[in-house]
């Protein structure tokens, strides 16, 4: 797929019909893009609905397997005890705009680096609650695939916008 | 025995299985599982036994119907418990110390955590609340609950010797449960063992095989972890059928083919093969010792004038509601293929 670039307007002439004729072909390009990019954002959607209906079975499935032998949650969520997140969201600049990366640290403990499953459940994490864990950090990273997808969704859709402006600046596209 | 046991608690017996006797069938869990909203659902536990329990609710959540179910076996316990006499009054005190455990666990958590001692107290099970739970209000650390509580309260009997107010904070809360979980059921073993006859064969078996699924579970559990094996032996309980050496073998092991290769040894190899349930591999270890588990509690019924029908209808009490919960989740969450993968408790 060619890259879409900022379009050039030209006075008429010679020259304008067929810079004119390449804008079209860009414009042509770019729509069939953004359904591609609509389909890639259904299937991402549709992935991150099954992984997240999938880990949220597994947590009913932990409740049946632990009872009353398990601690609430909420008494074991940790507060006013910070600890470094794993996971970290930075922006980069793509090709078509900036583009949202999900970087993980190694879990090191002596460098305040904890796995969080064991962190707030204690050491005895059942095996059922890891796989969960597993799953939603998965689904995590299916996010960021959906938002980065979307993104370029946007940035195409604003590229087709300034396009078609600069296209009936000629007075060739209505 | 059979006289005297009619004489005290021949009434209780009676109650007793009358109570189990209107436990879920497999024609109702037919039922539930064909239900398609929470609505259904509650429609059709109210025309089981469990009767109008949700008369005076209008809102339909999980967390409600768990709730109502909870009540329900609350109400018939407490009125075991307060028609019997000793020692089958002691008998039920051991039946809810586990409670009582989970509860002072959930305490230690949620204080380290700087979580308001109200809110935690509203957290706690029912069944194992106690007088001086109420007393613990004051407690605004870890430290101080265990200084003002505990030694006072009926779970000291079960804190180690070794174990001091630092302990609280410094391990982790689930070893803490585990070695009192540990110290409660060696006490419980040698209580029923104390008691002779049919309680003593039917209740050791029932502990026995508790103990060596509490030893299985901890190991599996810890495998990914750094628990040594000494913290591992701390929170294994002796009084199962697992040998001495498979104790020793199984806290020093970290791989999950060694574990089974000890299980196998000792019997417990079943545990590990795959079932064959269209479950979306749902079934996992808890899962198949829960079903012997059923299985065991439903077989102390073939046999009269013990006290562990009472003890086994507060399992299969609280593994139904697990599966009507079950049932309920997934419907909520649309998601009906699963709906079949509850526990089976064989009543029929």
């Amino acid at each position: 797929m060619s890259e879409p670039t900022e379009p050039s307007i030209e006075a008429s002439g010679p020259e304008t019909i067929s810079s004119t004729e390449e804008a079209c072909c860009l414009l042509d390009s770019l729509h069939l893009h953004i359904y591609h990019l609509l389909e890639d954002q259904a299937v991402q959607n549709h992935q991150l609905s099954r992984e997240t209906s999938k880990a949220r079975l597994i947590l009913a499935r932990v409740r049946l397997q632990e009872g009353n032998q398990r601690t609430s949650a909420e008494a074991q969520l940790p507060r006013y005890r910070p600890f470094k997140a794993l996971c970290r969201l930075v922006e980069e600049a793509g090709p078509w705009g900036t583009i949202i990366k999900l970087i993980r640290s190694a879990v090191e403990p002596n460098r305040g680096y904890f796995q969080p499953v064991t962190f707030i459940f204690g050491a005895l994490v059942p095996s059922s609650l890891r796989v969960a864990s597993r799953k939603w950090e998965h689904c995590v990273d299916q996010i960021v695939d959906c938002a980065n997808t979307q993104r370029e969704l946007q940035a195409t859709m604003v590229s087709i916008r300034h396009l078609r402006r600069s296209l009936s600046l000629q007075g060739v596209h209505k | 025995m059979s006289l005297l046991f009619n004489t005290e608690w021949g009434y209780l017996e009676g109650i007793t299985r009358g109570f189990k006797n209107g436990m879920l069938k497999h024609s109702d869990y037919l039922a539930l599982t064909q239900c398609e909203s929470l609505e259904d659902v509650m429609m059709n536990i109210q025309g089981t036994d469990y009767g109008n329990i949700f008369s005076n609710d209008r809102k339909f959540s999980v967390e409600l119907i768990e709730k109502r179910l909870g009540e329900k076996l609350l109400n018939e316990f407490n009125y075991i418990r307060a028609h019997s006499t000793d020692p089958l009054s002691s008998f039920l005190e051991y039946i809810r110390y586990p409670y009582m455990i989970d509860n002072v666990a959930l305490l230690i958590a949620g204080l380290n955590n700087n979580r308001p001692m109200k809110r935690l107290l509203e957290m706690c099970h029912p069944l194992g609340y106690f007088d001086q739970l109420a007393a613990i209000e004051v407690a605004m650390s870890s430290v101080e609950l265990f200084n003002a509580v505990l030694i006072d309260t009926p779970l000291a009997k079960f804190i180690p010797p070794n174990f001091h107010e630092e302990t609280f904070i410094e391990i982790d809360v689930e070893i803490v449960r585990g070695v009192l979980y540990r110290s409660y059921l060696e006490s419980f073993y040698a209580f029923c063992k104390g008691l002779g006859g049919t309680t003593s064969n039917v209740m050791c078996k029932l502990l026995g095989f508790e103990a060596d699924r509490r030893v299985i579970t901890i190991t599996v559990n810890a495998l990914p972890t750094h628990l040594t094996a000494e913290d591992r032996l701390k929170m294994y309980p002796t009084c199962g059928n697992l040998p001495d050496l498979a104790l020793r073998t199984l806290s020093e092991v970290s791989e999950y083919d060694r574990v089974r290769d000890v299980c196998n040894f000792a019997g417990y190899g079943d545990m590990f093969d795959n079932i064959e349930r269209d479950t979306d591999g749902l079934i996992g270890l808890e899962d198949r010792f829960l079903m012997v588990e059923a299985k065991n509690n439903v077989q102390s019924y073939l046999q009269q004038f013990h006290y562990g029908i009472f003890y086994s209808y507060v399992k299969l009490k609280q593994l139904e509601s697990r599966n009507i919960i079950w049932i309920c989740e997934c419907i909520s969450q649309r998601q009906t293929d699963n709906v079949n993968a509850y526990i089976p408790i064989p009543l029929d």
